[in-house]
């Protein structure tokens, strides 16, 4: 078995800009990038030289959520 | 090869008194990509696992990025346990990425109002590896086991 490296975001995604799409670095723990699109944070990250950046969304309010999902087909 | 993944810890905001002192949660999160059929793939992000979910989905920023037509997928209903928030949920077939590990086709939803990035679910990935979560220790972890079946 084999483990890999623990993600700590609570400190830089807490001030980081909301409603939006960021770019981190590859450790993640540096935002390269930001935008209302996933090609805009992209393209950020590239300009300050990130080719292969890591993207999150940043919702309004970061709260509590049950992911469950109740579908109808 | 990794097997064995930490959980990710992301900020709340201090809106609730329950929430007391905790100002951040562990949560199970797993790097992926989603590649076309053109050969375009996204950049990795967050995908949460979630054996909650029936299905694989994302936000339809992501469909966007790899020029898929999302809204002219198979379309159907999506809403959380709580009642009120429904959103139509438009499927594809796309290509995962898991941790750069694991490679293979699932049909995923993508919606417009889901608020991650991406989620996980039962169809599509919990039919894919044994997944165990272990939240006895700090920080908690989730480990995959592979299962090798036909697509």
């Amino acid at each position: 078995m084999s483990e890999s490296r623990t993600v700590d975001l609570s400190t830089l995604l807490k001030s980081a800009p909301r409603s939006c799409w960021l770019a981190l670095n590859d450790d993640e723990s540096r935002i390269v990038g930001r935008g209302e699109s996933v090609a805009q944070a992209v393209e950020e990250a590239r300009k300050a030289g990130v080719e292969d950046p890591v993207v999150v969304w940043s919702p309004k309010t970061w709260i509590p959520m049950v992911l469950e999902a109740r579908g109808e087909e | 090869m990794r097997n064995k993944f930490p959980y990710t810890r992301i900020p709340l905001d201090p809106t609730q008194p329950a929430q007391k002192e905790e100002n951040t949660l562990w949560v199970p999160i797993l790097l992926v990509r989603l590649g076309c059929l053109g050969g375009k793939r996204s950049p990795r992000l967050h995908a949460f696992v979630d054996s909650g979910s029936p299905w694989c989905m994302f936000k339809s920023d992501l469909a966007d990025y790899l020029g898929i037509e999302w809204e002219k997928g198979e379309r159907a209903e999506v809403g959380g346990i709580l009642t009120g928030a429904r959103d139509p949920i438009y499927f594809h077939k796309v290509t995962l990425f898991v941790e750069d590990h694991w490679t293979f086709q699932v049909r995923a939803g993508f919606v417009k109002k889901l608020s991650v990035p991406g989620i996980l679910g039962r169809d599509g990935f919990f039919d894919h590896f044994r997944v165990q979560f272990d939240q006895s220790c700090k920080p908690p972890f989730v480990q995959l086991e592979k299962v090798e079946r036909p697509n």
